[in-house]
C-alpha cells in the first residue's frame, strides 16, 4: 500500500511544485514602454534640450492703449487677422460725446470766419452812399453860396462877417463829405485782416481739437499690430481693460507662418552649440512626431530657465542658452506652447566631438 | 536485486515513512526559507524590474539603493540624452507623500512619479486591476492593492475612489502588486508632475534617469560613458539590481536573519536525514551481510544502497517541495505580506541537489560498515 502510494503522492507533489514554480516565476520579458519615448536620429556629440513651440513672431501680447470697460470682442482664438483689423473695442459713449461737442465747436468757429469773410454787408453800403451824395450836395451848395457871397463882397455888397460865415460853412460841409466818404471806404473794404487771421486760427484750433477727440475715440478700438493668428483671447465684454503690461494679455497674436522651436540648452552645454547646427525635435505623448528643424539664431544671452512646470513656488537656478529653430516639416499638427524634446547636432563637421 | 533493495527499504513501513518525512521536512524548510529570502531580496529591486523597458539607471553618485534616492535637477535628463549610445532617457521621481486616511490621520506612502509622456517605470506587468494608461487621466494614481487595504480598510477596492495624498486630490486609476518600500511604506504610482506636487518638491524633481542603450551596444559600456560625460553614477539594470541586493545583504540585516533560518534548515535537515539514513543503513547491515553471504558482490550492494538512497531522496524532496509550493501558491498571488513571493528555479533545483547530496553523503558514512561487514555476523546471535 505505502509502497505504491508514496511514490504516486511524491510524483503528484513534484508535478504540482514544478507547475507552481513555473507559473509564479515573474516574467523577465521586457514590457514595452506604454508610450514611445523620443529617440534621436543623431548620434555622436548630440546636445539634448527642452524646446517649446512658438510663432515665428514670438507671442505678441496685444495691449490696450487706454483703459476702460470692454464693449465688444470681435475675434476668437484661431481667427486670422490683418494688420489694423479691430480686435476689441472699449466703451465709447463718453468719447463719442466729446467728438460731437468738438464738432459743434468747429462749426461755430467756421461760421464766425464765414461771417467775417462775408463783410461788407451789402445792405450797409446804399445808406452810406446816399449820405455821401447828400454830403456832396451840401458841400457843393455851401461852396456855391460862398462864391456868390465872395463876389458880392468884392463888389462891396456883403460884409466880411457874412463872407467868413459862408466860408466856414463850406469847409464844414467838405469835412463832412470826407468823413462820410471815408466811412463808405471803410465799410466797403470789409473785415480787418488781423481779425480774419484770428478767426482762421480759431477754426484751425477747433479742427485740431476735433481730430484729437476723434483719435481718442479711435484709441478705444484695439487693433492688430500685424497680420497673424489669434492665439488666445482672455477678455470678455464687460471686463475692465487696463492699459500697460498684463500677466495674462487680453489678446495674444502670433505670426501665421512656419512656427519656431525655442530650444533651451543647459549653460554647461552652451559652448558646444554651433551656429547653423542641424537639429530635430520630437513631440511628447503617445506617438512622438518628429519635427525637422532649420537653424534660425542663437540668442546671445544666457538666462534663467523659463520653460517650467508652471508651479508658482518653483525656484530655478539653472541658466539656459536659447537656440531658435524653424520647423521645416512636421508630420502632424503642432501647436504653440507645446513642449518638445530637441536634439542638436553638436559634433563639428569632420571632427570628433570635444571631450569634456 | 532491485526488488530486494525496495523490499528492504519498505519492509518496515514506519521507518520508511519516517525516513521520507524527515527528508521532506528538510526539503520544505530549506526550499521555503531560501525562497522567501530570495523573494525578499528581489523585492528590494522591484522598481528596477517594473521599469523593464529601461536598461540603464542614472543617479547621483551617492545613491546606493532605490529607496534612498537623492533627487537631481531636471536638466540631468537632457544631459543623459546627449550621451551617444543612449537610445532614450526619461525622468523617474520618488518621494514620501502623506496619505490621509478616512479617519483623518496621516500615513506615509512612497509616491513614485513616472515620466508623464511615456509612463516608463509604471508597473505594467504587475497590475491587479486597471491599466497603467490610467495614469494619463487627471490626478490618477495606481495603488499597491495591499497597501491600499491597509490604509483604507473601510474603502472598497475599486477604481475611481478618491483619496488625498500630500494635500492633493488623487483618483485611484488602478491597483498593482508592489512590495512595500524599504521603510515599510505603501507604494503609490503616479505621473512625475503629480508626484512632485504631492511631495511639495520645488527644485530637484528627478530621482533617477531611466535610459535605454542603443540596440547592439552593451549597457555596461553606455553606463560607463554616461558616468564619464555627466559625472553621475550610471548602472545597467542588472548591475544596479545586483548592487541593491549586495547592499541589502550588507546593511539591512536580512542576510543574518534569513541566513540563520536557512542554516537551521540545513542543520536540521542534515541531522534528520543523515541520522535516519545512517541508522537505516546500519540496521540493514545484517541483511547486506546475508546477501554477501550468499555471494552478492560489493558492487551490487553499493548499487542497492544508492538505489535506496535515491528513491528516498526523490520521494522526500518531491513531497517537501510540494508543500513549500503549496505555501507560495497560496500566499504568493494573494495580497498579504507575502504577496509576490515565489520559489525561484535555482532554489528548487538547488534544494533538490543539496538534499540528494546530503542523503548520498550519509550513505557513504554507513557504506564502510556495510562493505566491511563480515558475512559471518549473520550467523552470530
Amino acid at each position: 500500500m505505502i509502497r505504491r502510494l508514496l511514490p504516486l503522492l511524491a510524483a503528484l507533489s513534484l508535478g504540482f511544485a514544478v507547475a507552481v514554480t513555473w507559473l509564479l516565476t515573474p516574467s523577465s520579458a521586457v514590457t514595452a514602454p506604454p508610450n514611445k519615448p523620443a529617440r534621436s536620429t543623431l548620434h555622436e556629440g548630440r546636445i539634448a534640450g527642452l524646446g517649446i513651440i512658438e510663432p515665428r513672431s514670438e507671442l505678441v501680447a496685444v495691449a490696450s492703449p487706454t483703459q476702460g470697460i470692454v464693449d465688444e470682442v470681435m475675434v476668437k482664438p484661431g481667427d486670422l487677422v490683418k494688420e489694423g483689423q479691430a480686435l476689441l473695442t472699449l466703451e465709447r459713449a463718453e468719447r463719442q460725446a466729446e467728438v460731437e461737442a468738438r464738432q459743434a465747436a468747429l462749426q461755430l468757429e467756421e461760421s464766425r470766419l464765414v461771417r467775417l469773410e462775408a463783410q461788407p454787408r451789402s445792405e450797409d453800403i446804399p445808406p452810406l452812399e446816399a449820405r455821401v451824395r447828400s454830403a456832396e450836395v451840401e458841400a457843393q451848395r455851401t461852396q456855391g453860396t460862398f462864391e456868390r457871397v465872395k463876389a458880392a463882397r468884392d463888389a462891396g455888397a456883403a460884409s466880411m462877417e457874412d463872407l467868413e460865415q459862408r466860408r466856414f460853412a463850406m469847409l464844414a460841409a467838405q469835412a463832412t463829405l470826407e468823413q462820410v466818404r471815408a466811412e463808405l471806404a471803410r465799410i466797403k473794404s470789409g473785415a480787418w485782416k488781423a481779425d480774419l487771421d484770428v478767426a482762421r486760427r480759431e477754426v484751425d484750433a477747433a479742427r485740431a481739437a476735433l481730430a484729437k477727440a476723434r483719435t481718442d475715440l479711435d484709441r478705444l478700438t484695439v487693433r492688430a499690430p500685424m497680420d497673424g493668428t489669434v492665439l488666445k483671447v482672455e477678455v470678455q465684454a464687460g471686463e475692465f481693460a487696463t492699459a500697460g503690461h498684463l500677466d495674462s494679455p487680453m489678446v495674444t497674436l502670433g505670426d501665421a507662418g512656419p512656427m519656431h522651436v525655442r530650444a533651451e540648452i543647459d549653460e554647461d552645454d552652451a559652448a558646444r552649440v554651433r551656429p547653423g547646427a542641424s537639429a530635430e525635435a520630437f513631440t511628447r505623448g503617445r506617438d512622438p512626431v518628429r519635427l525637422a528643424l532649420k537653424f534660425v539664431r542663437i540668442e546671445p544671452s544666457v538666462r534663467p530657465k523659463t520653460t517650467l512646470r508652471g508651479v508658482v513656488t518653483e525656484r530655478v537656478d539653472t541658466r539656459v542658452l536659447m537656440v531658435v529653430y524653424e520647423i521645416e516639416k512636421a508630420e502632424a499638427p503642432v501647436y504653440v506652447g507645446q513642449q518638445v524634446d530637441v536634439f542638436i547636432d553638436g559634433a563639428q563637421a569632420g571632427e570628433a566631438p570635444a571631450q569634456p | 536485486m532491485i526488488r530486494v533493495a525496495l523490499a528492504m527499504l519498505t519492509h518496515d513501513k514506519a521507518k520508511y515513512v519516517a525516513l521520507v518525512a524527515g527528508i521532506a521536512f528538510a526539503s520544505l524548510l530549506i526550499s521555503q526559507q531560501a525562497a522567501i529570502f530570495w523573494s525578499a531580496l528581489r523585492s528590494s529591486t522591484y522598481g528596477v524590474q517594473s521599469a523593464s523597458a529601461a536598461d540603464l539607471w542614472v543617479m547621483k553618485p551617492n545613491v546606493e539603493i532605490l529607496d534612498l534616492a537623492d533627487p537631481m535637477k531636471e536638466g540631468v535628463v537632457n544631459q543623459v540624452r546627449s550621451v551617444a549610445g543612449v537610445q532614450w532617457a526619461v525622468p523617474y521621481y520618488q518621494a514620501l507623500g502623506m496619505v490621509r486616511t478616512r479617519q483623518g490621520s496621516f500615513r506615509p506612502v512612497l509616491v513614485i512619479g513616472v515620466d508623464d509622456a511615456t509612463l516608463i517605470g509604471a508597473p505594467a506587468a504587475r497590475m491587479v486591476a486597471g491599466d497603467v494608461r490610467a495614469l494619463e487621466q487627471p490626478n490618477a494614481v495606481i495603488f499597491d492593492v495591499s497597501g491600499y487595504q491597509q490604509n483604507f480598510p473601510d474603502l472598497p477596492v475599486e477604481i475611481g475612489q478618491e483619496v488625498e495624498i500630500g494635500h492633493t486630490r488623487a483618483v485611484v486609476g488602478g491597483f498593482c502588486k508592489a512590495p512595500p518600500a524599504w521603510g515599510g511604506q505603501t507604494v503609490v504610482y503616479t505621473t512625475r508632475s503629480l508626484a512632485v506636487q504631492m511631495s511639495r518638491e520645488t527644485e530637484n524633481t528627478v530621482s533617477f534617469v531611466l535610459a535605454k542603450a542603443e540596440e547592439g551596444t552593451d549597457p555596461e559600456q553606455v553606463a560607463a560613458r554616461i558616468e564619464k560625460e555627466t559625472g553621475l553614477k550610471a548602472r545597467s539594470s542588472r548591475g544596479f539590481s545586483a548592487e541593491i541586493i549586495e547592499w541589502m545583504l550588507r546593511f539591512s540585516g536580512v542576510a543574518e536573519f534569513f541566513g540563520v533560518t536557512i542554516l537551521m534548515g540545513v542543520v536540521i535537515g542534515v541531522a534528520i536525514v543523515g541520522q535516519t539514513f545512517y541508522l537505516f543503513s546500519v540496521e540493514n547491515v545484517k541483511q547486506f551481510a546475508t546477501l554477501k553471504a550468499i555471494g552478492v558482490g560489493n558492487r551490487s550492494v553499493l548499487g542497492m544502497i544508492f538505489l535506496q538512497a535515491s528513491l528516498v531522496a526523490v520521494i522526500g524532496f518531491s513531497l517537501g517541495v510540494g508543500v513549500a509550493s503549496l505555501f507560495f501558491a497560496y500566499f504568493g498571488p494573494g495580497t498579504g505580506g507575502l504577496r509576490g513571493m515565489n520559489m525561484p528555479v535555482a532554489v528548487f533545483i538547488g534544494t533538490g541537489v543539496f538534499i540528494y547530496l546530503m542523503v548520498v553523503a550519509s550513505c557513504f558514512l554507513s557504506i564502510r560498515r556495510v562493505l566491511t561487514a563480515d558475512p559471518a555476523i549473520v550467523f552470530r546471535n
